[in-house]
């Protein structure tokens, strides 16, 4: 452990590298502050994915509905609570998808084609996956069904003399 | 998506507004493998996913789609597909042509692209295939040979474009036409499909558009870029389509870059504005200017304009002019008005003594409050008891002001450094652009209009002028060792690849400097 650690031995090298491509990505962070062989080979790029995805805006949109708020906690203000809803559910600036941080081919996104409701990734292996804004694009098909169905009701209710709801 | 291997490209349909879209009803997707086949699904209401309307009117799994170009027998096999778009209800597609490519002699390569499209009113569809001919009078020349009408199975129209292949049987005679000459277009390298538009990209740098000038909706500037906004607004032509021989404007047609405006490595579009960066690392845009989509002053943009990702001091300058006469609000207003009533008794009351003192008196000004505004050329400045229509344009000026104010200071941030801004990648969507520098700085512009957009960090939205320009994000930027590689903007959240720098020479790996390991070195060196 004390050579993996301290002793500038390029054989272990490899094996860190090795280690930390295994790491999430906000570990690099931390393992730079060991000392300054880890944070040379921390902050050296040859062990790491070939490709980075990043994202922002909107979290369900942008794919981080899983990742932890950094900010903090918000504090919860009900009246003004569409606000704090939006911001809560906002990435200011581009921020990496951890979920794509991997030596493995198949979770390396290589091109990402996205619709109003639709993210479509494809990795490198040529692997697709649609991902992010399927439950949303259901909510919306499912609302409006319930919407139309509402509606519906409502006329038949009207048209025949029944009470409003 | 299990049904997908080896998949080498993918498209969605595009985001973007226009009328009478309902949000992801009008979505289909496609993936191409390696081996060229052609899977599609989604929305395939009007058989853009080329499958039979009657049997699936949303294929809900990918499933793989056998094309066949009019013109080729059926018996022939499916031609691979080598990059595939999609549009709102058509697909475009680039395939591989089958026939003369070995044997036709000037150029090794024949590749196609067709266009298949539909539209929903149109029941007897023609197919076209255009070969590519740049001049009009060639265009009159081969008139019954760029024309070829075909009547489609699935109410599809196919419309192609075609490099001058020589010849179908590769000796340069097809029908008795002869094509001379070396081919003008070269083989795509990108298919940019916004709604209504299409941008082929080709691997010369060229850029070719073809589709609906305007869109449904009437944009004010060219969606195609060809310097004229034709303007062919109808419901059966939405795509440049209608019925009998097409026009020429339905052929693909190079967008008109300016001159010295260099190669374009990557177009990009939404439903009503595209945007197309240069090797010069220069962004430029057309189409729909509203909200700011544009990221120029451009009101009526025909032709690619270039976005300046630096401030413009003619905006800035005009943005502080309008906020010297009319950013304030309505209680700012009421003391400036106070404080100029003051100023206007302390004026009457100095030429009252000025004129006491040298005619002796009665010679007093008129107390009314008009005659002393000097400003009265401050159309804006509303009484604060006013009831009419303009009590509701209050609140629009004085957000429009506040988007200015925001821009300014982040422009003014920008504007200390000196360094050419070199644009990697662009993007559009809705009224909202992004670009993305070399250095991974993101620069956001637009979304001032219609569904919003992520103007700000905070994911607010102010309505903006039409020439708003830049805001920064502010952000670490990619990791170290990695380049921006695309950005990919969609409806209020956006995507950046970073690619890993490609390694140094062998020279510098191996050198002692270099940051990496003794042995990584010595293998260099070896």
């Amino acid at each position: 452990m004390t050579t993996l650690i301290s002793e500038p031995n390029d054989t272990w090298d490899p094996i860190l590298a090795e280690v930390f491509s295994c790491l999430p990505a906000s570990f690099n962070d931390v393992l730079a502050c060991v000392n300054k062989r880890w944070k040379n080979l921390a902050d050296s790029a040859y062990w790491k994915p070939d490709l980075l995805l990043y994202s922002w805006g909107h979290k369900l949109s942008a794919g981080h509905h899983n990742s932890d708020d950094e900010d903090g906690d918000h504090e919860l203000n009900l009246n003004d609570f569409e606000a704090n809803e939006d911001e809560r559910n906002w990435i200011g600036a581009p921020k990496m998808l951890e979920c794509f941080y991997s030596p493995r081919p198949s979770f390396q996104i290589q091109q990402v084609a996205s619709g109003d409701y639709y993210t479509l990734a494809l990795s490198l292996d040529g692997q697709v996956c649609d991902f992010i804004q399927v439950f949303q694009l259901l909510l919306t098909i499912y609302m409006h069904s319930i919407a139309a169905l509402f509606f519906t009701a409502f006329v038949d209710r009207s048209s025949s003399g029944g009470s409003r709801f | 998506m299990p049904e997908l291997q080896n998949v080498v490209e993918v498209a969605v349909t595009a985001a973007g507004y226009y009328h009478m879209r309902g949000r992801g009803r009008h979505t289909h997707a496609a993936a191409v493998t390696s081996e060229g086949s052609l899977y599609m699904w989604g929305a395939n209401a009007n058989g853009q996913c080329l499958l039979p309307i009657s049997s699936q009117s949303v294929v809900l799994r990918p499933k793989q789609v056998q094309v066949q170009l009019p013109g080729f027998e059926a018996s022939e096999p499916s031609l691979p597909v080598l990059h595939v778009g999609c549009g709102v209800e058509w697909t475009v597609l680039q395939m591989d042509a089958p026939r003369g490519s070995t044997e036709a002699t000037g150029y090794t390569k024949s590749a196609s692209s067709a266009g298949c499209s539909s539209s929903s009113d149109n029941h007897s569809s023609y197919a076209y295939r255009v070969y590519e001919t740049d001049a009009e009078p060639l265009m009159g020349q081969y008139r019954h040979r760029q024309v070829v009408p075909f009547v489609c199975k699935l109410r599809e129209v196919f419309w192609g474009m075609q490099e001058v292949d020589h010849g179908r049987d590769g000796r340069g005679n097809d029908g008795g036409l002869s094509f001379t000459g070396t081919p003008r277009l070269e083989p795509l390298a990108q298919l940019a499909c916004g709604a209504f538009a299409c941008c082929l990209r080709a691997r010369n740098g060229e850029l070719w558009s073809f589709g609906s000038s305007s869109g449904p909706d009437e944009a004010n500037g060219s969606l195609l870029g060809q310097g004229v906004n034709r303007n062919p607004v109808t419901t059966t032509a939405a795509l440049g389509f209608q019925l009998g021989p097409p026009l020429p404007r339905e052929m693909a047609r190079r967008v008109h870059m300016p001159d010295g405006a260099g190669a374009v490595v990557s177009v990009s579009g939404s439903s009503y504005t595209f945007v197309a960066v240069t090797d010069a690392g220069v962004a430029y845009s057309w189409g729909d200017s509203d909200g700011g989509s544009l990221g120029h002053g451009q009101r009526r943009c025909n032709a690619p304009f270039a976005i300046n990702p630096r401030p413009d001091p003619s905006y800035i300058a005009a943005a502080a002019e309008r906020e010297a006469t009319a950013a304030s609000t309505a209680a700012e207003r009421r003391d400036r008005h106070a404080r100029r009533a003051n100023r206007a008794l302390e004026f009457q009351e100095l030429m009252r003594t000025t004129l006491l003192s040298l005619v002796g008196g009665g010679l007093i000004p008129d107390e009314d409050e008009d005659d002393f505004d000097e400003e009265s050329d401050d159309s804006w400045d509303i009484p604060s008891d006013s009831s009419d229509s303009e009590d509701d344009y209050i609140p629009v000026v004085e957000e429009v002001i506040g988007g200015i104010d925001r821009c300014g200071v982040q422009e003014g941030s920008q504007s200390g450094t000196g360094d050419t801004v070199r644009i990697r990648n662009a993007s559009v969507s809705y009224t909202n652009g992004a670009l993305v520098t070399h250095d991974g700085t993101v620069l956001v512009f637009g979304g001032g209009s219609w569904a919003n957009g992520i103007s700000d960090s905070e994911g607010h939205t102010e309505m903006v002028p039409h020439n708003a320009h830049m805001r920064q994000l502010v952000w670490r930027g990619v990791a170290k060792g990695y380049a921006i590689d695309s950005l990919v903007l969609a409806h209020r959240h956006a995507f950046v690849l970073a690619r890993k720098v490609p390694p140094q020479p062998l020279a510098a790996c191996s050198s002692p400097s270099s940051p990496l390991p003794r042995n990584v070195r010595k293998a260099c060196e070896d």
